[in-house]
């Protein structure tokens, strides 16, 4: 039943999560080396998020489907897995996207972040949007282990 | 160099895609089948499906300039359309849910 994949999935997502907090908090007040810190963070939090995508999909599709969905439809929390679920796995696609979005802004941006104030609204909104997002994932995927858990004890 | 309209239209027009991939298949079992028979699992080929819209869209969309971007308004576009991604994903699995 417990698989180190959700353990790894788990760890590389919120790395890549605290990447993007990592790129919030150095853009607050930047200078030239704030924002190639940032840089760097970013691309972390690109890496870590794919990483995180293609682990976490690995687990969902070969252990998943076959072995744990059942055991939550049939116990006291089938909804763990109708809604929470249903909605992390698909929620989750937009997040590759969205730092790679961030990723890019710094890039391009880099001497605009410091100088004016629009450029970095831009990755302090994505970035923050991120982190937001990835903290919704961690939460469902406690409810989504809860959901198992109780069907477990519920002799599912 | 990156090119933010491209950067920015690429990504709202994944996530409208994955929004629709996934209701889509919910409310069609053939059409979820059908997504299922590309790579063997139907979240797998919307991640698939995702991933290489993303970079077909943002080499399409390379071509077009982003001088004169207001790099704050594309911003703000793409967290509206991921904010109400997430409202619609989720209000379709609790409404699929209660039905």
């Amino acid at each position: 039943m417990v698989n180190l994949l959700i353990g790894i999935h788990a760890a590389l997502g919120e790395v890549g999560v605290i990447a993007f907090l990592w790129v919030f908090v150095e853009l607050l007040n930047p200078n030239l080396k704030r924002v190639k810190r940032a840089k760097q963070a970013a691309f972390i939090g690109v890496l870590f998020l794919f990483l995180s995508w293609l682990v976490g999909g690995y687990y969902y599709v070969n252990f998943y489907g076959a072995s744990v969905k059942p055991i939550i439809k049939e116990g006291p929390m089938p909804w763990a897995h109708d809604i929470f679920m249903e909605v992390k796995e698909h929620v989750f696609l937009f997040l590759p996207f969205l730092s790679l979005m961030a990723l890019g802004l710094i890039k391009k941006y880099e001497k605009d972040i410091i100088k004016g104030w629009d450029a970095r609204k831009a990755v302090l909104l994505i970035s923050l949007l991120i982190v937001l997002i990835g903290m919704m994932m961690a939460g469902m995927g406690y409810i989504i282990s809860s959901g198992a858990r109780a069907a477990l004890e519920a002799g599912a | 160099m990156t090119n933010i309209r491209a950067l920015s239209l690429s990504t709202i027009l994944t996530i409208i895609l994955t929004v629709i991939l996934t209701i889509l298949g919910e409310i069609s079992k053939s059409f979820k089948d059908t997504l299922a028979g590309i790579t063997g699992h139907h979240w797998a080929t919307k991640g698939v499906f995702a991933f290489a819209i993303f970079f077909i869209l943002y080499f399409v969309f390379g071509k077009m300039s982003d001088k004169n971007l207001n790099v704050w308004i594309e911003a703000k576009k793409v967290a509206w359309v991921t904010v109400i991604g997430i409202l619609i994903i989720s209000g379709f699995f609790i409404w699929h849910f209660l039905k």
